[in-house]
């Protein structure tokens, strides 16, 4: 089996580095975008295993993303989205919209990896204690 | 004037006067006199109190009195019926004198009969009547005035007060000039509001009318005591500048709290690559590192996780300050709240904290699990920090019979007494002076404070047997537990 891909979606090019490597170190495979329109391309034509999704963005923002995204794709590619705002109001906001977690920035990439792990592996399932995970209320 | 009859007290000592009298008024315009007749004022005066007479007649010249000591004598009874004075002697100064006095009239013996004496008389009996109508109106008009609640002052053309009300008088202190004081209106103008001096009140509204009373022109000033209206109205602008400084107070703690959340973000949003970059260069995977490249990489880890943990704070006291809504209080268990606590604080590796929890004593106190778990882990965190060697610290619960009781103590340096309020302000750092390694933020304590106070607790600082500082926590129990 391939590996799994992940969809990176920041507008902060650092931020695509840093997760780049975090990410391509445990195995995965990465792909970029820089911007909310790129991200529905990519989405629509050769569809990621996970998208990881800023907030704030210059042309639309993550939640404009997950208004645009196809249902469908919503319930069979898990969505979590990062952001510095740790508002429990937008969290509520963005689970409404289909996203399945919340990663509060700055976190530790070991946040992050088994934020990944677990959504790729085991939707549905309970979420062990991760750091700066936020979840929806069961 | 319609016929009627009278009932006439004469008092003439000489026979043929009176009889004579009795002629010259008999049956003339069809009024009928009854007359009593009584020789000396001694006999009148007896008479006059059992019975109601409608016109006095007197000859000045009586056995017993004479000329104006008969007037005198009389000159009582003119407000209670019309007097009529009879002499044979023509005294024009005695006649003014006498009518001035109350008499009705002055009439020399001889000098009318017939129709004009009955109409002088008659005349009389009418003025006394239209004189006692004033007198009851005049006391009408005193009651009604001294019965006002406005103050009333009329004053003179030269500005001397003719009549203060009661109320007017009520208005002024005791001992103060009433009199001196009312004419130092003279001045005033309709709807001024003045400054009374010497009165009870502060300040009075002042109505200012001419008129017309006992023959002079007087200026009516009425007055009302408005200190109380005053008063209330000076409380009420003061209520509206306090309550437009809160809601500016507000308006500027809300910028504040704006600013400090964008502060946040921005400091958080660089911070992410930062940590994560450093962490895969320190785990090696783009390839390997000497243990030169290994500290310093380890040392700039130290200074992001300073500066995350002062945005995390920050971020709290921003959201705190926003009065950002608390969860709900539920009942906490607190021996076992705490081991979960802990559970998560090393699951998240952000204190390797040896903490010994004791559990001879369970309570429960009424809060929201966010926030207790947050105080506690600022407390325990801040035990560590704030101590540069480890310390041991113990979390116990105490018994108390109004509060849940949770302490938080140490083996470390300690807080001295002085600088026990003050560590609860914002950015106060007492390690400041413990020089580098320190890396507290200066919030740790005032958060806890503000979240225990939010919870209807409060905190407090004692020094610990164990030799360090003991933190106090005085937690509400849950309703109906107290």
């Amino acid at each position: 089996m391939s590996q799994p891909r992940i969809l990176v979606v920041d507008d902060e090019v650092t931020i695509r580095i840093a997760f780049r490597l975090v990410l391509r170190s445990k195995g995965f495979d990465v792909i970029e975008a820089g911007r909310g329109a790129e991200a529905l391309e990519i989405c629509a034509g050769e569809p990621p295993d996970l998208v990881l999704l800023d907030l704030l963005m210059p042309d639309l923002t993550g939640r404009d993303v997950l208004r645009q995204l196809d249902p469908a794709f919503k319930a069979r590619v898990p969505i979590i989205v990062v952001s510095a705002s740790d508002d429990p109001k937008r969290q509520a906001e963005v689970f409404a919209l289909g996203a399945v977690a919340f990663i509060v920035k700055p976190f530790r990439n070991a946040t992050m990896t088994a934020a990944v792990e677990h959504f790729l592996h085991s939707r549905g399932a309970p979420v062990d204690y991760i750091p700066d995970l936020r979840l929806p209320d069961a | 004037m319609r016929a009627q009859r009278y009932h006439l007290l004469l008092i003439e000592d000489d026979p043929a006067d009176w009889m004579l009298f009795e002629a010259l008024i008999a049956d003339e315009g069809g009024h009928t006199f009854e007359m009593t007749r009584v020789a000396t004022i001694t006999e009148a005066q007896a008479l006059v109190d059992t019975t109601d007479f409608d016109l006095l007649v007197v000859d000045l010249h009586l056995p017993d009195t004479d000329g104006w000591a008969t007037f005198e004598r009389v000159a009582p009874l003119c407000s209670q019926m019309p007097v009529v004075l009879l002499s044979s002697l023509v005294d024009e100064t005695f006649a003014d004198r006498a009518v001035r006095a109350g008499a009705q009239n002055y009439l020399i013996k001889g000098e009318a009969s017939g129709r004009l004496l009955v109409r002088l008389l008659l005349h009389a009996i009418e003025r006394h009547r239209i004189q006692r109508l004033l007198a009851e109106s005049e006391e009408s008009f005193r009651w009604l005035v001294d019965g006002l609640a406005d103050g009333l002052i009329l004053l003179n053309q030269r500005g001397e007060a003719v009549l203060i009300n009661r109320a007017a008088r009520e208005m002024f202190a005791d001992g103060v000039d009433i009199a001196a004081a009312a004419g130092r209106l003279a001045t005033v103008n309709s709807n001024d509001e003045i400054v009374l001096d010497g009165a009870r009140g502060q300040y009075a509204e002042v109505r200012v009318t001419t008129l017309s009373w006992q023959g002079q022109r007087v200026r009516a000033i009425s007055l009302r005591d408005v200190s109380e209206r005053r008063r209330v109205a000076e409380l009420s602008s003061r209520v509206r500048v306090q309550r437009e400084r809160a809601r500016q107070l507000q308006k500027m703690s809300e910028m504040k709290s704006e600013m400090l959340t964008r502060l946040t973000h921005e400091l958080r949003t660089p911070m992410t690559p930062l940590r994560s970059i450093l962490e895969v260069l320190a785990e090696g995977t783009p390839g390997p590192i000497n243990d030169e490249q290994r500290v310093l990489i380890e040392l700039l880890q130290s200074n992001v996780e300073r500066l995350s943990r002062f945005a995390t704070q920050v971020m709290t006291t921003a959201s705190l300050e926003a009065q950002a809504e608390a969860g709900p209080p539920t009942r906490l268990e607190i021996p076992g709240q705490l081991e979960s606590t802990l559970a998560l604080m090393r699951a998240s590796a952000e204190a390797d904290v040896e903490v010994e929890i004791s559990t001879d004593v369970s309570a429960e106190a009424w809060m929201s699990l966010d926030d207790l778990s947050r105080v506690v882990v600022n407390l325990l965190t801040n035990a560590q920090m704030h101590n540069q060697l480890p310390v041991r610290t113990r979390v116990s619960v105490r018994a108390d019979d109004a509060w849940a009781v949770l302490v938080v103590e140490d083996d470390g340096r300690g807080i001295p007494v002085e600088a026990r309020e003050a560590v609860f302000e914002r950015f106060v750092q007492l390690d400041r002076r413990i020089g580098p390694g320190y890396q507290g933020s200066g919030l740790g304590l005032p958060i806890c404070k503000a979240l225990v106070e939010r919870a209807g607790g409060r905190i407090e600082i004692e020094s610990s047997p164990m030799g360090g500082a003991a933190i106090v926590l005085y937690l509400p129990k849950p309703p109906g537990d107290a």
